[in-house]
């Protein structure tokens, strides 16, 4: 197996279920390459990162201007009557 | 529990914008990498919320219930705009013949994923690669890893295949991995 097919293998694996070959030849494959391994680490942890960000979508400061929150308080109350 | 996550049977809308705008406008640019269009869906989400404002029993927050009905506000965007968006990104073959290559072994990525999207400089770094990716790309990624939407879920969304989107999803984390690792994790 070469390590494109790996990379590729460790992305898919979070999507479905691989055949039994492809999980045999990438379990073989990530014990002899540290490439891989450190790939694989590092795939997981974009993940875990987005899967973070995705639930805090914390920002940092990003705000609605002034002006666009007044208009939608405005079409708010207009629609509440 | 502050006062803008306590449950509330009958939703006070009048500080709907002033209590939730923000944190709603930072979930959807997250998502749609668009400020214009973030607010736009805000906006649809706060007016959709208000005519459906009798079927919030009060099971769960306001800021829950107004983010589920964002949620499929962006789904729809989605939906409406896919078919310009994804015929020009949609991957040609299977092939990696744009994919960086496993070629650095870093060991600089153990931070605690909470502590990474708490730092504001970090942020700005994921942003940017994020808003790096195609708009096919990001969105499926966006659906598959914020959001935890099934493979199944985000194909009908997209209407692709299964297999494209796998090599949608592969290609993301790649090159998203790729500019963390460029822009920040060989830096710090």
């Amino acid at each position: 197996m070469r390590c494109l097919e790996s990379a590729r293998l460790l992305s898919e694996r979070r999507d479905h279920p691989l055949p039994l070959g492809k999980r045999i030849g990438l379990r073989v494959h990530l014990l002899i390459c540290s490439l891989c391994r450190a790939y694989r680490t590092q795939i997981e942890a974009v993940c875990n990162i987005s899967h973070h960000a995705g639930i805090a979508a914390p920002g940092h400061g990003a705000q609605l201007p002034p002006a666009r929150k007044q208009s939608m308080q405005d079409a708010i109350d207009r629609s509440s009557g | 529990m502050d006062a803008m996550n306590q449950p509330e049977h009958t939703p006070d809308t009048s500080r709907w914008v002033q209590d939730h705008g923000d944190a709603l406008y930072r979930y959807a640019l997250l998502r749609v990498n668009n400020p214009d269009l973030a607010g736009d869906l805000v906006q649809d989400t706060f007016l959709s919320a208000l005519k459906g404002a009798e079927k919030f029993r009060g099971g769960s927050t306001v800021r829950t219930w107004l983010i589920g009905i964002l949620k499929h506000k962006i789904i729809d965007h989605y939906r409406r705009n896919r078919i310009e968006v994804l015929a020009s990104e949609m991957p040609a073959s299977t092939e990696d013949d744009d994919l960086d290559h496993v070629d650095r072994a870093s060991d600089s990525w153990a931070e605690a994923p909470s502590q990474l999207v708490e730092n504001q400089e970090f942020w700005a770094v994921f942003t940017r690669c994020l808003a790096g990716l195609p708009e096919a790309h990001r969105r499926a990624f966006s659906m598959r890893e914020f959001d935890g939407l099934s493979g199944e879920e985000i194909c009908k969304i997209l209407e692709v295949t299964p297999s494209n989107l796998w090599v949608m999803l592969h290609r993301a984390r790649a090159k998203l991995r790729r500019c963390l690792e460029v822009n920040w994790f060989e830096t710090g």
